[in-house]
Parts: structure tokens; sequence; C-alpha cells
């Protein structure tokens, strides 16, 4: 036998096809090689007879040279359900073919599992994409929110209509309101006007910014509630300490420096006897011609905010003393002379200095009207 | 799981081994055609796909689809006939999806041509398949002991060398390993068809 194998072969139709043939076969073919393969294939029928008997012998001897293994499996399915409360148990046998190589530890099962391969292959994908997509679209939401959260402002004490452009006096003939938005809470001062301030002096005076002033006569005040800007109030607290920071201009040539008074107030009572605590004031002194800047800081008491009234109705003699701690603050802006210079402001701003004293806590208490 | 009796002889065995395992008749009948058509399976899957893992995962699923389309009168050569058709399938849509390299493969009409003509080569000489094994298997059997390890290097997955390992390690070149390779596989194959002729003798 082993003779007749190795001293009997018989020859291919020719050595250069049956090279061809077995190096196509063996993956070791070049292109050109694998193009004169093809081109005698497609025009010599014995030679696609004969590499048809060569790929088939290839296929035989992957067979018997891989061993496939088949075997018979049984599978034993014992179900547990309760089914309206009574228990029920079910036992199924059943026996699969499985063929394959134990080498690779490919194996088919017959009858095969009810999800066939490929249908298994594209509810993975399915699962996998809607995975993907779900983690999409909570990083996106996550992405999202965080820009959210990085766009809100943070709460900070601000003024509201700083710059006192609120009131639209486009069609006022004056250039002049006595209505002065936010500015008169608590008290109604008739000595103060929003002003458009180039069109009311004709010209020889601009707003610091904008068109509108606000434009304090003599014994005028201006009065605002100091609010964060989420809304909440700025309540008094020991240590609490706060600068303001404006622009001023002065009518008229003036020499003398003219003080404006600005305090923080915490207004006890309107009606029927006005009382009004003081617990921070400061003065700037203002002179020179044009617009000036101003700064004040106004720090409220580190030891005790326990307090006589700073302001009553005249011949009130109630003195009684008020821990202002946890009321609501204001801002008052006072031009105390009795005579002119006018004083005109513009772009007015706050802010907290020391800002661990300024917390927000209980709900306020009213003053009682 | 139960070791089926008469491995050696798988062709006689296997119907009455698969029904002693308790097997189901259409799973054997099944099992059976499913052997028996493999090898030409294969061959015109090869004609298609040069990558060997791909011609098994291509067997395997065309065995599913087999399996889901099967009848219960269908003869072997009415399995033979759509296993076929499943296969072509298959190996077009591994084609269109993984495009191999052209050195690798022949365009996919003349790949068809040739894979038919595998496939027509079976019967053509009166022997089943389950003859050509036994042949092929006694042929390899016979082989020198150098010419059968080429041969196991070459085909047998359990085989840890390699071809380029074993010419570094005979200290020969790997192309005079791939004409050994050819003479080999031509010896046997003369082998087989020899084998043949006696036994139909």
């Amino acid at each position: 036998m082993k003779q007749e194998i190795t001293k009997k072969p018989e020859l291919p139709p020719d050595e250069e096809l049956a090279m061809l043939v077995d190096g196509f076969l063996d993956g070791n073919l070049s292109e050109a090689q694998r193009d004169a393969l093809e081109k005698r294939l497609l025009s010599d029928e014995r030679d696609q007879a004969y590499y048809a008997d060569r790929v088939r012998f290839h296929a035989e001897l992957q067979e018997v040279m891989q061993p496939i293994r088949v075997e018979v499996l049984q599978k034993r399915h014992l179900v547990f359900e309760r089914k309206q409360g009574l228990p029920r148990f079910m036992a199924r046998m059943s026996q699969v073919v499985r063929i394959g190589n134990p080498v690779s530890g490919s194996f088919l099962e017959l009858p095969p599992d009810l999800i066939e391969l490929s249908t298994l292959r594209r509810r993975l994908w399915i699962i996998g994409g809607a995975l993907l997509l779900l983690v999409l679209g909570l990083v996106a939401l996550a992405v999202w929110q965080a820009k959210r959260a990085a766009i809100v402002d943070p709460v900070i004490l601000a003024l509201k209509n700083e710059g006192f452009e609120q009131v639209d006096l486009i069609d006022d003939e004056d250039a002049l309101s006595y209505t002065i938005l936010n500015w008169q809470d608590f008290f109604l001062s008739r000595d103060v006007s929003t002003c458009d301030l180039a069109r009311f002096s004709q010209g020889r005076y601009t707003a610091h910014s904008g068109n509108n002033v606000a434009q304090i006569r003599p014994l005028g005040y201006l009065t605002q509630i100091l609010l964060y800007s989420d809304g909440s109030p700025l309540l008094a607290q020991k240590g609490l300490h706060i600068r303001v920071r404006g622009w001023a201009l002065i009518e008229g040539d003036n020499k003398r420096e003219v003080p404006l008074r600005i305090d923080l107030r915490v207004v006890q009572e309107v009606k029927p006897e006005m009382r009004q605590y003081e617990p921070s004031h400061a003065e700037a002194r203002l002179g020179g011609k044009g617009w000036q800047e101003f700064c004040v800081d106004l720090p409220l008491p580190t030891d005790s905010l326990v307090m006589i009234p700073s302001d009553v109705e005249p011949g009130d003699t109630n003195r009684a003393l008020l821990d202002v701690s946890g009321k609501v603050l204001n801002l008052s802006i006072h031009n105390r002379q009795t005579l002119p210079p006018v004083i005109y402001l513009d772009d007015l701003s706050i802010e907290i200095v020391s800002e661990e004293s300024a917390e927000k806590h209980s709900e306020p208490e009213s003053p009682t009207e | 799981m139960e070791e089926l009796p008469g491995s050696g002889d798988r062709a006689v065995s296997l119907a009455s081994s698969l029904a002693v395992g308790g097997a189901s008749n259409e799973t054997v009948v099944f099992t059976e055609y499913y052997l028996e058509t493999r090898p030409s399976l294969r061959a015109y899957l090869t004609s298609f796909i040069h990558d060997h893992a791909a011609v098994e995962d291509c067997l395997q699923e065309t065995c599913l689809v087999l399996w889901k389309k099967k009848e219960a009168h269908w003869t072997l050569e009415d399995f033979r006939k759509v296993a076929f058709t499943c296969a072509r399938f298959k190996a077009l849509s591994w084609l269109k999806k993984n495009k191999p390299a052209s050195h690798l493969s022949f365009s996919p009409e003349i790949a068809q041509k040739l894979a038919l003509k595998a496939a027509e080569t079976v019967g053509a000489d009166g022997d089943t398949q389950s003859e050509r094994m036994e042949a092929l298997l006694k042929c390899l059997e016979a082989l020198p002991g150098e010419q059968r390890h080429l041969i196991e290097v070459r085909y047998d997955p359990a085989e840890s060398e390699d071809l380029v390992q074993m010419a570094k390690k005979k200290n020969r070149t790997l192309s005079a390993l791939y004409k050994q390779l050819e003479r080999t596989r031509t010896a046997l194959r003369n082998c087989v068809k020899m084998q043949l002729t006696r036994c139909k003798a």
C-alpha cells in the first residue's frame, strides 16, 4: 500500500495547473497567479473538472482530519410555578443531537434551540443598540443638565432698576417722571424723579449710561427693599457687611462737598406710627464737576443688633429697643441738604463683602402696617 | 450525554446509535443526510470562501436553515439540492459582508460555476460519500510518517505546529513544503481512486 502511494502518482493535466490549484487552496498564490488560474478555469472544462475534484478532495481531507463528534444529549426541564394560587410542577425530557468538533468546541444542536443563531445575533445587536442609545441618551441628559446648571446665574444680592431705565421717558415732554420704579418701597418721596438727563438739561449733562438717571432734590430720598436675585430678602445679621457703589453728578458749579447719606434700615412700622431702625449708615462726600464714582461700606455691628429707633413720627417718644436680627433690610439713599444743589445718581450696585454673615434664614417679620 | 457505539463505522452505526440514544427518527434521518452531504457542502463553500473558520460557520448556519426547511418526504437528493442553495446564499452573504482579499477568492460568477462543478463530482463515480471517506482514511494510514505529519500539520486543527514552523525545523523553504504537500495530496487522491476501483471490482 505504501509503495502504491509513493511510487505511482497519477499526474494532473499539467504541473502548472496542479501548482496553481493547490496554491489557491493553501492561500499562497499571488494576485497574478490567481488571475492566471481564473483565466485557465474560465476557458478549459478539463481544468475546471480537475479543480472541482481537487477542491472536493481538499474538503474531504479537512473532514477526515477534523474529529467530528455526534452526541445524543438528554435535556430535562423541571418547572415549578404557582398558578392561581395553586402550585404546579412540570417535568419534561427531550433528546437533542449535537454535531461538532470537540477540539474547537463548536457544536450544532438538532433540533436547534428555538432561537436561530442569526436571530440571536440580530437580537443581541438590537439589545446592544438599544443599550447604546440609552447610554448615549443618559450621557446627553447629564451633559445638558450640567450645562443648564452651569448657565443658571448664582443667587446674588442685586439692586432693581439700578440704572433707572425701567421708566420710558421717550414720550414724556418734560423728560421727568415722579415714577421711579423699585425705589419707593415703604415710603414715597416727592423730591425724587426719573429723569432723561440729556433732554431735561437741554444737553448740558448726559446720563452716565443709557438715558435716565435718578434726580434727588433737597430732602429727597430713595428706598428699596434688598432682595437676592431669587427674590428672597436680605436679613439683618451680626457682622453683615454691605458695599454700595454708584455714580453721582452734582448740578451746577458747586464748590463745596455735598453729602449723600446711604443707610441700611429696618422698617418696623409704617402705620399708624412710623418706626425705623438703622443698623448701619455711611456718607459719600460728593464734589467737583461731572460724574464721579462713590463707594460706601455699610457694616452691621458684630456684637449686638439690639437698637433704638432711628426714625419715628415727630412727637413720638417711644424709643423701645428692638433686636433687628433676621429683619428685612432696605437701602435708603438721602439728599439731606435743605437747599440745592440737586444730585443725580446712575448705575448703582450693591454687594455683600462679608458673605458668611449674609445667611438667609427663617421667614422675615413683616413691618406692622 | 451518551457516548454512541460504533464510532469507527459512522455510516453503518449512526442511525442505530442515535436511535438507541433516544433521538427521534426525524433527527436521525436529518443527521445522516447532513453528515453525508457535509464534505461536498464544504467543497462547495470552499470555492466561494477561502477562510476555514468562515466555511465552518456557513456550514452550521446552512444546517440550521435546512432544519427549518426540512420536509418529511425528503430523500438525500432533495436534501442536497436545498443544502447547496442555502449554502450559496450563506456564502454570498459572507462575501458581501467580509470582502476578502482578491488573491484569496475568485469572482462570484466563476466561484459559483466552480462550486457547482465541485458539487457535481459527488456520486459521479457511483461512490457514496462514506465509501470515499473510508478509502481516504485507509490511504492516510498508509502514508509514510513524514508525509502523514505534513498532512496533519496542514489539516489537523489540534496540531500545534504550523507549516512555517515545520519548514524552519526541517531547514526547508516554505514553497518546498507546499510542493511536497501538493504531491502528497495527489498521491492520496490516486490512492483513494485505486481503493474505490478495487472495491467495485
